[in-house]
């Protein structure tokens, strides 16, 4: 190991041992007892985590779970007689099993206690009907990611269409500079399904009939969507049912594949030289749409934090550490990390793409419960036909029938 | 005295070892490797044997992000699960062994059937009675919950260890006037350091490396180093905090190294100890 | 021994496994046989949405709502279902018809073949029927593996015999998390084997990519983890095979496979009962690589199957009934154990 680089780790650790101490006294929270705190496990929240922990002193105890099991864990805890943790991280999805199941406190209250404390901006509350029930503060869309250097080499336009992405892997198979022209995350269920809906949404279809809760699974825009993404699976690697979104990633920094559908705030990760192999040749596009200047395939998301009903802390003083930690101060300190939906927020190049996408009429990801239970069926169905051993049609009435179930069981569907 | 093989079946033998010997090591090998890359090299196509070092990793995984409250919770737990497990596994393995109504025979065979339930599906009650019960996220609550956990495999493998021990011995030391509790604890555990080693090895790791109960049980700052661990590994868009994960793993799995490598002749003279014994 | 000695002996360990283990399967099998939903009514309700830079969208659509007790928190159905929960997580109502089109196959072994697709079809038989491949290769090939290993290592000097103990024990003591991910990277696009398999000449070759090979790579897991467990188990009993046999043996001009066979094998045989019950058990509940190998299309196991049921499909109910499922197929695998086990018990009295 080299001077330089260890130079470079204390360098890069001194700050981090700094920083809060010096924000510390930045927190003044009124009031007393724990606050505990569970969310999912990315930078972004990250961040917000160390924020709220800045809150601990005088009789304050604030302690953040970050785990990516979040999810079981947050709908258990808020199910129980009393939930041990006074706030959760939930984005559209899994806030509406959350609200569904009426566990949430509503804000109103909070909100205009403390509009003026925390300069609280309209556009960061999530509001069904009238009740405030999360406090977002960042979006987030999937969008192309490509190979500016052998796009320009092999005279490829940025590809706006799914066909024109086909058509752009079929130019790059024989590329002897990448081991396949195409990634997308179809590895892990879950991932894959979104990568369905995405397709789905994108070719004007819809997951279920809202009144009846019926799934409208078996339509032509669905077997469209699903033969779509089949086709695209022609171009990735064999292994590809098998690699999730990390290694999906890793094969566009690494130099394997020439384009990729990722997440949006993933942009920067391409220029760190310290994990990517191709800094300042990947370029970002909008979702690709099914047909010339349609809606880009991709859906769009927010992250907030929720307070439940039955927490057994204080409701006020962890709304003023999740306030502390979502306040203009800390979009300002750290604009970079991610599309933060405060107004004091400057737009990067990196986060164009996603704006891009979302302005071109990208669909919120449906925050209706049926379409998380939908989400799961699919996921766990669809693969059958990918990987070929079933037709579209039978992968995507095996995914209906398990959606029913599921659909009975939760009291969303009578039959 | 061992009777000496064959040349060719002494080569094969020294053959076999040695492919085991890498096949058990290189994986670990080259994780530890990796554990001193950037994230550009540790996952680089092709792979590469040489790049520059770092230990970026290490120190945010410790400096950072205290991993060292993660161990001393672990070592809290692990201990503790070890020496309960083992004290009342004693008690009910050689009861197991020398017992000989048919109660005996429906408790092991319960044990069994309890060794079977899948961990995740004991949490979805242990959770929301622990949240009423508001004991939740408190090592006693773990330790118990590992104990409990353990106590089938314990019983039925100290019973195959205390079976083999001949009953003559604890009758005759009946006979000389101990009592039951006499014999056990004065001549029976004696001999019995083999078996209690290897059960003791097997109840450490059961708490050392138990990963779901650990990670939902405990709130953030009690998690044992392993559940501590998942969130790194579990977590798959940021190859850094990857990074942090395999620097974390390299790091739990040194202690072990350690332990094992401190306490090696331990460990095999317990595991050899039953032939003079015997 | 006496009844109440052995109450007083083996009380405390009875006492956690009741309340740790016991009463929570009472609740697994009250979960299984119950169903419960949050009562809900369709509302029409505003959304608002943020995008960014002041941009608000808002949306109406009909959602169903729940709806409010008096305390304020939502009103929470029970209904018993009796087995509905069990027959429909084993999809036995199916099966009838799985067997009626399988028929049409006409011959014997395309019905067969057909049986096999269709059923592989339902989740809980298709994880049944990887468990099962996992638990009957695993098995016999850490047997013999792990007594060649504790035969080889028994013979190697005192020193080599410390190395190779420790170097043995790391893949069981390592975190299965961490190890499955270790060997996962290995065999990843471009990891160290694929990358060995290219070097050496052949065409790349891709582990993950067809269900043969990705099962093949966990089972291979799955003998590199287990295997050490047989390890220490036959060392530990290997020093304790009787030495005046032996050597009577060697005297009689045995030769080293007679003395394994008609000396060495019998004294191990109990302890190979023990390896083989414990690991079966465990093997039944694999549940590491499979979440790490990550493709639940190529390869599932129950305990997988009733962990994401729970976690992700946040399905209680179901995932009891396949907890249960799990159990009820961990005693039918254990018959011929229980079988002996009571045999042995009967002559010991």
């Amino acid at each position: 190991m080299t001077k330089r680089v260890l130079v470079a780790a204390v360098a890069a650790a001194l700050p981090a041992l700094f920083v809060p101490s010096a924000a510390l006294a930045a927190c003044e929270v009124e009031g007393q007892g724990e606050v505990n705190v569970i969310s999912n496990f990315f930078e972004t929240l990250e961040l917000l985590g160390q924020k709220m922990e800045e809150c601990e002193g005088d009789g304050v105890t604030v302690d953040v779970k970050l785990t990516t099991e979040h999810r079981p864990e947050t709908e258990q805890a808020f199910a129980a007689g009393a939930s041990p943790f006074d706030a959760a991280a939930v984005a559209n999805s899994s806030i509406t099993m959350l609200q569904a199941e009426g566990q949430l406190l509503p804000l109103n209250d909070l909100v205009e206690k403390y509009r003026d404390t925390y300069n609280i901006e309209d556009q960061m509350l999530i509001r069904f009907g009238e009740d405030i029930m999360a406090v977002a503060f960042m979006v987030n869309a999937q969008h192309l990611f490509y190979r500016k250097d052998l796009f320009e080499k092999y005279g490829i336009a940025v590809p706006t269409t799914w066909d024109e992405v086909l058509a752009a892997a079929e130019v790059l198979e024989g590329a002897e500079e990448v081991a396949h022209p195409y990634g997308a995350a179809f590895g892990n269920s879950w991932e894959l399904a979104n990568e369905y809906v995405n397709l789905l949404l994108g070719n004007g279809g819809d997951l279920f009939d809202p009144v009846t809760s019926e799934p409208t699974f078996e339509t032509p825009e669905a077997i469209a969507a699903l033969e779509t993404l089949g086709a695209l699976f022609e171009h990735m690697s064999p292994n590809a049912m098998s690699m999730d979104f990390g290694d999906v990633k890793r094969q566009l920094q690494q130099g394997d594949v020439a384009m990729a559908i990722l997440w949006g705030d993933q942009a920067p990760t391409m220029d760190d030289a310290g994990e990517s192999t191709v800094v300042g040749q990947i370029g970002f596009a909008p979702a690709p749409a099914f047909e010339a200047g349609g809606v880009p395939s991709s859906t769009f998301w927010w992250d907030g934090y929720v307070i439940p009903k039955n927490l057994d802390g204080d409701p006020d003083l962890t709304f003023q550490v999740i306030m502390h930690a979502l306040s203009d101060a800390t979009v300002e300190e750290n604009n970079d990390t991610t599309l933060w939906i405060r107004s004091n927020y400057e737009p990067t190049s990196y986060t164009e793409a996603i704006t891009e996408t979302v302005m071109q009429g990208t669909p919120p990801y449906p925050m209706n419960p049926q379409a998380s239970l939908a989400h799961s069926a699919i996921g766990e169905n669809i693969a059958d036909f990918i990987t070929g051993s079933e037709s579209a049609e039978q992968a995507l009435a095996d995914a209906a029938a398990a959606y029913r179930a599921a659909a009975r069981d939760a009291g969303l569907l009578n039959e | 005295m061992k009777a000496r093989l064959s040349p060719t079946a002494r080569a094969l033998s020294s053959l076999g070892l040695g492919a085991w010997f890498v096949v058990a090591l290189l994986p670990f090998a080259w994780m530890f490797l990796i554990s001193f890359r950037q994230p550009v090299d540790a996952f680089s196509t092709p792979p590469k044997l040489f790049t520059p070092m770092t230990f970026q990793n290490f120190i945010h995984v410790w400096v950072e992000d205290a991993f060292w409250v993660y161990g001393l919770n672990t070592i809290i737990v692990t201990v503790a699960t070890m020496a309960v497990s083992l004290t009342i596994g004693c008690l009910a393995g050689y009861a197991l062994a020398r017992y000989r109504g048919a109660l005996g025979f429906w408790l092991l065979i319960a044990a069994l059937v309890f060794r079977a339930m899948p961990h995740v599906v004991l949490l979805t009650a242990y959770r929301p009675a622990f949240f009423e019960l508001g004991i939740w996220s408190r090592y006693e609550t773990l330790i118990v919950v590992l104990v409990a956990i353990n106590q089938p495999f314990t019983i039925w493998m100290l019973r195959a260890f205390f079976m083999s021990i001949p009953p003559e011995l604890d009758e005759a030391a009946m006979v000389d006037g101990c009592s039951r509790w006499g014999a056990f604890r004065r001549v029976i555990i004696p001999v019995m350091w083999p078996g209690i080693v290897t059960a003791g090895l097997f109840s450490f790791l059961l708490a050392y490396n138990d990963f779901i109960i650990s990670s939902q049980l405990m709130n953030g700052d009690m998690a044992t180093m392993t559940a501590a661990l998942g969130n790194y590994m579990g977590q798959n868009q940021s190859v850094e905090r990857l990074m942090h994960g395999i620097a974390g793993a390299v790091s739990i799995t040194l202690p072990i190294i350690v332990l094992v490598y401190a306490f090696q002749k331990q460990i095999v003279a317990g595991m050899t100890a039953g032939a003079t014994k015997g | 021994m006496k009844r109440r000695t052995f109450f007083a002996f083996v009380a405390p360990s009875v006492v956690s496994m009741v309340v740790l283990i016991a009463l929570p399967l009472v609740g697994v099998i009250y979960l299984a046989v119950h169903q419960s939903r949050v009562q809900t009514e369709l509302t029409e309700v505003t959304t608002s949405v943020p995008l960014f830079g002041g941009i608000v969208r808002e949306e109406t659509r009909i959602v169903p709502q729940p709806v409010l007790g008096e305390d304020g928190r939502a009103i929470v159905l029970w209904e018993f279902v009796g087995t509905d929960n069990l027959r429909r997580a084993a999809e036995i109502d199916g099966l009838g018809d799985v067997i009626e089109k399988s028929r049409e196959a006409g011959s014997i072994r395309g019905f067969i073949a057909a049986l096999h697709r269709e059923i592989t079809d339902a989740d809980f038989w298709s994880a049944l029927e990887f468990t099962l491949i996992y638990t009957f290769v695993t098995t016999p090939l850490i047997l013999i593996l792990g007594l060649a290993l504790a035969l080889g290592v028994d013979r190697v000097s005192k020193r080599a015999r410390g190395t190779m103990v420790f170097v043995t024990l790391l893949p069981m003591i390592v975190t299965p998390v961490v190890s499955s991910l270790a060997v996962y990277w290995m065999f990843l696009d471009g990891g160290v084997i694929p990358a060995a398999i290219s070097a050496l000449g052949f065409d790349t070759f891709y582990f993950l990519g067809s269900q043969g090979t990705i099962r093949t790579v966990i089972v291979a897991y799955g003998v590199w983890f287990a295997t050490p467990f047989a390890f220490i188990l036959y060392f530990a009993a290997l020093q304790t095979v009787p030495q005046d046999p032996l050597e009577a043996a060697i005297i009689d001009g045995a030769n080293a496979w007679q003395r394994l066979r008609y000396v060495v094998l019998p004294h191990l045989a109990p302890i190979t009962a023990v390896i083989t019950l414990i690991h079966v058990m465990d093997a039944y509940r694999v549940f590491e690589p499979i979440l790490v190998f990550g493709s639940r299309v190529f390869a599932n196991s129950v305990q997988y199957l009733t962990y994401y049921t729970l976690a992700f499909e946040d399905n209680i109910h179901k995932a009891a009934a396949y907890a249960l499922l799990t159990v009820a197929g961990v005693v039918v695998l254990l018959v011929p154990v229980l079988i002996r086990t009571y045999r042995d018990q009967r002559a010991g009295q």
